[in-house]
């Protein structure tokens, strides 16, 4: 696991570093709809709850929220 | 805002109209600089105490004046609001030479710290939003009306005007252009369906000695007032820009009328 | 990025203009308009092969139907309220173990017909969205009646360079007690407790006015009792016995990147999981939004999911083993397996404040889909579809 944590924080530096100039007015096209990290809230919502229970897997994107007995 | 304001408004509700006057009186409140809980007062109050933190809108206006600093070459300088300690248009007076010296080193944008949301003004310096406040307060209140549902509005603030949408035939708005020193004639009509028109003129306050004008709107290059254009109406998508296109053709005097034409926007400019 | 690109000084005006009135933000905004959303929506699984049950055990597996209100509304300028409340009822039956026939068979033992189980989940949220910062607060309890947890998240999130960077942390946790239905009957046990800690930290990057990258890290913390109380067996005899600690991580990394030719949004998200359990897994999710008209925004993606097996994981009980493994499990969800499945999201604004919404997935699984060498499919993965429509109210 420690590898993937590095390759992680090398994500994060090269993010840092292609930082852009993008100015607050340029930003019309990131605001539309379709481009929301989350478009629709209520079905990640269910679709999270699904594979959870389903799955072997969690979590990633926020931290991990309430239980249940389907797991 | 140094103007009467005037909504009108077609098949719009009481409370549409309430909330588009309150943003105005808004904005009055937070930039006007007579008042000394205003967030310019505050502002020119810090200069030269190491900076002060600005709200998000005071950044975003402060950011616009930037690009407009920097589009006009460094004519439109919201920093050169201290010349009025020179030029008094009350008392009809012509400044000395060594009265504009100092002054002029007291003015410039890029002696400006503005990063994020902080701001540090030197000491002595001082920033007036008056250039932009009032055409932005226009746009503000036209969006309220906006998203009331008012399409056929229209907002004027002592001749910057702002609309919603055309009149509710699909007409356009008819503005009317005055013409600068004879205000009964027109110099012209603007026809208005989406957008706004603004005004950039000498006539309002000028001294005029021996027989020469010298208008009120200042090169903050060189601390005299400009000549060459009695009056600039622009039309453009949002009266923040048209405004500051017209009081930038202005400043550049005769060449104004020029530079705007390379612009491209709708515009009726008068020699003076 | 190259600043020149506005040919006038009125054309880099105008839009710096636009953005000055719009008010754009550092970070997020409190929402403009209040949010009525509600949903119905119904999860089915495939019914289990017969030649994978045991003679005579129930083939039906679960179909589960959920209805879900939320609600979304700004207060008083800088905060927002919203409030969540599911219901969600599931019949069915699902597998307890799998058992090796005589003939070298491996079939699955299913739970009786029908178990009819309600599960109810109430969340309140409150955000205060301050000028390059927003704090969220979150609580909720899901209620069961074998099962209850509480829970609490917080958060921040903070944007710098002008909006185009944000950072934000979280941090949540959960508080759960089982209480098994006929433990007496069948020897499980009566009560237990599991507790869950987590936190998250990711970064936001907006790289171009077109691109849009993402990347984060997670770990959670388990303790407890993590066993299946159903499939645990008795003490005597037990089927299930899992560690009573559980440490997992998340690296996630995504971007969002809007194709101007085909005026379409393309999304992209992976993430890696792997805990000490000795259990890691993949996830890659592509998908592609686009608005139609004025009216209607569709989209459609694909999802691969690919899991490795926990350590003390085996398709099947071995009873003459002795002694018994400290830890053992038969559960499919700890076998090695992976899925695909696509998925369809459409939203109709039918008329200016309200729109209908339809969800389809269809989700598949094989043991043939996945990165490891597997020697027996665990015959009780799932295939299923699942379907949503529902209604939202704009105010």
């Amino acid at each position: 696991m420690n590898d993937r944590v590095l390759m992680g924080l090398l994500m994060l530096t090269l993010m840092s570093g292609c930082a852009s100039n993008v100015k607050p007015w340029e930003r019309g096209t990131l605001s539309r709809a379709e481009m929301q990290w989350v478009s629709d809230p209520m079905e990640a919502q269910l679709s999270r709850h699904v594979y959870f229970s389903k799955e072997a897997s969690t979590g990633g994107g926020e931290a991990v929220g309430g239980g249940c007995g389907c797991n | 805002m140094g103007g009467p304001c005037e909504i009108r408004a077609f098949s719009v509700s009481e409370t549409a109209v309430v909330q588009a006057r309150a943003e105005i009186q808004r904005l009055e409140r937070k930039y006007s600089r007579y008042l000394p809980a205003s967030v310019t007062t505050q502002i020119n109050a810090s200069a030269g105490k190491g900076g002060i933190r600005i709200d998000n809108e005071t950044g975003d206006l402060l950011r616009y004046a930037e690009q407009a600093w920097a589009a006009s070459s460094g004519l439109f300088d919201i920093t050169s609001g201290i010349l009025r300690r020179a030029w008094d248009f009350r008392e009809a007076r012509i400044p000395a030479e060594n009265e504009l010296t100092p002054l002029l080193s007291l003015i410039g944008w890029q002696k400006l710290d503005f990063r994020d949301n902080r701001l540090e003004l030197p000491p002595g310096m001082e920033i007036d939003f008056g250039g932009i406040v009032k055409e932005y307060a226009a746009d503000r209140a036209a969006n309220v009306l906006r998203a009331y549902g008012a399409n056929h509005a229209l907002v004027e603030m002592a001749g910057d005007i702002s609309v919603t949408g055309p009149l509710p035939d699909g007409l356009p708005w008819l503005i009317r252009i005055r013409h600068p020193r004879n205000l009964e004639d027109n110099s012209g009509t603007m026809e208005l369906r989406n957008g706004a028109v603004a005004t950039s003129g000498d006539y309002e306050r000028c001294i005029v000695l021996d027989g020469v004008r010298y208008s009120h709107i200042l090169n903050p290059l060189t601390g005299w007032p400009v000549s060459g254009l009695a009056s600039v109406t622009v039309q453009h998508a949002t009266c923040t820009a048209a405004g500051t296109l017209a009081t930038i053709a202005m400043l550049k005097g005769v060449r104004g009328a020029e530079w705007l034409e390379k612009q491209g926007v709708n515009s009726i400019c008068i020699p003076a | 990025m190259d600043e020149k690109k506005y040919s006038t000084a009125a054309a880099l005006l105008a839009a710096s203009a636009a953005s000055l009135i719009a008010g754009d933000a550092f970070a997020d905004a409190a929402p403009e308009k209040a949010f009525l959303g509600a949903r119905l929506s119904q999860y089915r699984e495939d019914s289990i092969d017969r030649s994978r049950v045991l003679d005579g055990a129930e083939t039906e597996r679960y179909t589960i139907d959920v209805q879900h209100l939320n609600f979304l509304t700004p207060l008083a300028g800088s905060f927002s309220l919203s409030a969540d409340v599911i219901r969600e009822s599931m019949t069915g039956a699902s597998p307890l173990g799998a058992v090796k026939l005589a003939e070298g068979d491996v079939r699955v033992a299913m739970s009786g017909a029908s178990i009819s189980e309600e599960r109810q989940d109430v969340t309140l949220g409150g955000a205060w969205y301050r000028d390059s910062s927003v704090w969220r607060l979150g609580a909720g309890r899901s209620t069961e009646n074998d099962y209850e947890a509480d829970y609490l998240s917080l958060g921040t999130e903070y944007g710098f360079a002008e909006g185009n960077t944000t950072l934000g942390v979280s941090v949540s946790m959960s508080d759960d007690v089982i209480t098994p239905t006929d433990a007496e009957t069948f020897g499980r046990i009566a009560y237990a407790e599991k507790d869950s800690r987590s936190v998250f930290a990711g970064v936001t990057q907006v790289v171009s006015k077109n691109l849009l990258v993402q990347t984060g890290v997670g770990i959670n913390q388990m303790q407890g009792y993590l066993s299946d109380p159903y499939k645990a067996g008795s003490e005597a005899a037990p089927l299930d016995r899992r560690p009573d600690a559980r440490t997992q991580r998340t690296w996630t990394v995504g971007a969002r990147y809007f194709l101007e030719s085909i005026e379409t949004a393309l999304k992209l998200d992976y993430r890696y999981f792997a805990d000490d359990w000795g259990m890691d897994s993949h996830t890659i999710q592509y998908g592609m939004g686009r608005q139609f008209g004025d009216r209607w925004q569709l989209e459609a993606g694909v999802r691969v999911y690919m899991q490795g097996e926990a350590d003390f994981y085996e398709p099947y009980q071995v009873p003459e083993v002795d002694p018994q493994p400290e830890h053992f499990s038969m559960d499919y969800r700890l076998s090695p397996y992976g899925a695909v499945s696509v998925n369809v999201n459409g939203r109709w604004s039918f008329a200016t404040d309200w729109s209908f919404v339809f969800v389809v997935e269809r989700y598949q699984s094989s043991a043939n889909y996945t990165f490891a060498d597997v020697r027996l499919e665990n015959p009780g993965i799932v295939d299923y579809v699942r379907g949503s429509i529902g209604m939202e109210y704009r105010f």
